[in-house]
């Protein structure tokens, strides 16, 4: 079953196009990867599926629904969650309030403290940051914070679960813990789109991977099919490896 | 903690009912203004402080709300109290209004656009001379009695005031709500994409704190008993009210009220004491604060005081 649909997606600033004519499925229970060298349109791609961004072109639907007119809000009622790249904490609230905040508003939109604390516990044992929940999120590493943010997004109850970068700048061990930790999602039912420039990471987790080279959708298919791709090898090393390869 | 808290907050509280029995009407008075800039204070710090929107003409509700008891009192003779709810409405609805399109704006851009609402409102009340008094101001029924008696008044009414201030405030930052409002302070793009209707949410913000203002005002134009456009829009309480939720700290709940008895007691000695360099040395303050204070007292030495900190404040600021 199809959960979203990009069709043509487009969009521009002025002249500048970023993204050009993005067409790809992804199915409910997959992990589909995002990727492609800096300034590929990944991120872009993410703000007009959150509605961060307005679309230029084409359409985006979600459950069969489009979606480009809803409100960023609205996007999240609607049960789709994500994480940003650069983490950004809500500082003033201890790491546990933070994720309460995605209980509260997120798609299960619970009303009483008592019920988002629980919803906020249970995210964070998920992520393995139980034992840091009544700390300032803001000294803590980067490694954690970035748990933070799947912890936030984990508790608003999404079907669609929007990673960007949570894997990058983390070490080896963190690395795994976290490709182990986004699999027990996908286990657990939820959709995943992972944008992400470490390769074993992704190459390791994703079903499906998309390749996106100055907005355009480049190549898609299995990890395995992927790395074989001569437009993707050019893409991210040059002609000249192209060629060898 | 928290019932620790509360424990200090209502001995506190029970100095302040004990004290006017105490002291003279000279301090009545300071201690009837200062409680007046505290609400104010803890009242705009629902809009600037928890929700990050320096809504530094957040005053214009002040002057409204003073204008609404004046004109219902001599319009439409109907008792101070009754005024009261009309004050806090008109600010709901004109911050409901207004925060439609100005709280799309951010940072100094939303901080200008609020003097400027501040300004208009203040020409409108100056041109509306048929039921205003325009230029000439307002002048409200005297209440009647002995002088101690109306002094004692108006120290309780404003104590009441700050006291209900303080309680949405506290209610504010324990709810759903709250929580909101910290998020949109923090990452405005981030809490829009976990669910939260920032454009509602910041107007909420704003009508609350409106409403809190909007009832100061029509406290202050009773106890003045004469209002015109300059006494009530006044630009000085803005500036005022911005270092108090500076100096005690605008993401506590008691910060700017703390804020406020701190720089209106100063205020007060250095106006009695040495008047001529009165502006300067509020001036000078608040230079301070923004330096060495930026974050407010609570948030600077929760660990306890240290001259350290301040330090590293000022370098924090890159100066």
């Amino acid at each position: 079953m199809v959960l979203l649909e990009a069709k043509n997606v487009a969009k521009s600033y002025g002249g500048l196009k970023v993204l050009t004519d993005v067409t790809f499925n992804v199915n409910k229970g997959e992990i589909v990867g995002i990727i492609g060298p800096n300034g590929a349109g990944k991120t872009t791609f993410m703000n007009l599926v959150s509605r961060l961004t307005n679309i230029t072109g084409g359409v985006i639907n979600y459950k069969g629904q489009p979606i480009n007119n809803k409100k960023p809000h609205e996007i999240a009622k609607l049960g789709i969650a994500r994480t940003f790249q650069v983490v950004k904490p809500f500082g003033g609230l201890s790491v546990l309030e933070n994720v309460m905040v995605g209980a509260f508003y997120g798609k299960r939109n619970v009303n009483s403290k008592k019920e988002s604390m629980e919803v906020a516990e249970e995210a964070l044992k998920v992520v393995g940051l139980e034992d840091v929940r009544h700390k300032d999120p803001r000294i803590l590493p980067l490694a954690k914070r970035k748990k933070l943010e799947v912890a936030r997004a984990l508790a608003m109850g999404p079907d669609l679960l929007l990673l960007d970068e949570v894997m990058a700048g983390l070490g080896a061990k963190e690395l795994n813990d976290m490709m182990t930790e986004i699999i027990k999602l996908k286990e657990k039912g939820i959709t995943i789109i992972a944008i992400e420039h470490v390769m074993k990471a992704i190459m390791g987790i994703s079903d499906r991977i998309v390749v996106l080279h100055l907005g355009k959708l480049i190549c898609e298919g299995t990890p395995q099919e992927v790395v074989k791709n001569p437009a993707v090898i050019e893409a991210y090393l040059g002609s000249k490896y192209a060629k060898k390869e | 903690m928290l019932i620790k808290k509360l424990f200090l907050f209502l001995i506190f509280l029970l100095i302040l009912v004990f004290l006017p029995f105490v002291i003279s009407g000279y301090w009545l008075r300071v201690l009837t203004q200062t409680f007046l800039f505290a609400a104010i204070a803890t009242g705009s710090n629902i809009i600037i402080g928890y929700t990050g929107y320096p809504a530094f003409g957040n005053i214009a509700f002040f002057g409204v709300g003073a204008y609404v008891t004046g004109v219902l009192m001599t319009k439409y003779e109907m008792g101070f109290l009754a005024t009261l709810p009309f004050s806090a409405l008109a600010g709901i609805i004109l911050a409901s209004i207004l925060g439609i399109p100005i709280l799309r704006l951010k940072g100094h851009y939303f901080a200008i656009a609020t003097v400027g609402i501040m300004e208009t409102i203040r020409e409108l009340v100056d041109n509306m001379t048929e039921l205003t008094g325009g230029g000439l101001g307002l002048t409200l029924p005297i209440m009647q009695g002995e002088p101690e008696f109306i002094y004692k008044y108006f120290y309780f009414a404003m104590l009441i005031c700050l006291v209900f201030a303080l309680l949405i405030s506290f209610v504010v930052s324990k709810i759903k709500l709250g929580y909101a409002l910290k998020a949109i302070r923090v990452d405005e793009d981030a809490a829009s994409v976990m669910g939260i209707n920032t454009p509602l949410y910041k107007t909420a913000a704003w009508a609350v704190s409106a409403a809190i203002v909007g009832v100061c005002g029509g406290i202050y134009a009773y106890w003045l008993s004469y209002i015109d456009p300059h006494t009530v829009f006044v630009g000085t309480y803005s500036v005022k009210m911005f270092a108090m939720i500076l100096l005690g700290g605008g993401t506590t709940v008691i910060g700017p009220m703390l804020g406020a008895f701190i720089l209106e007691l100063i205020s007060e000695v250095v106006w009695s004491k040495f008047i001529a360099i009165h502006g300067m040395v509020l001036g000078l303050l608040i230079i301070f604060i923004i330096l060495f204070l930026p974050k407010g007292l609570f948030e600077t030495f929760k660990g306890g005081f240290s001259f350290k900190k301040l330090f590293s404040n000022l370098r924090e600021n890159k100066l």
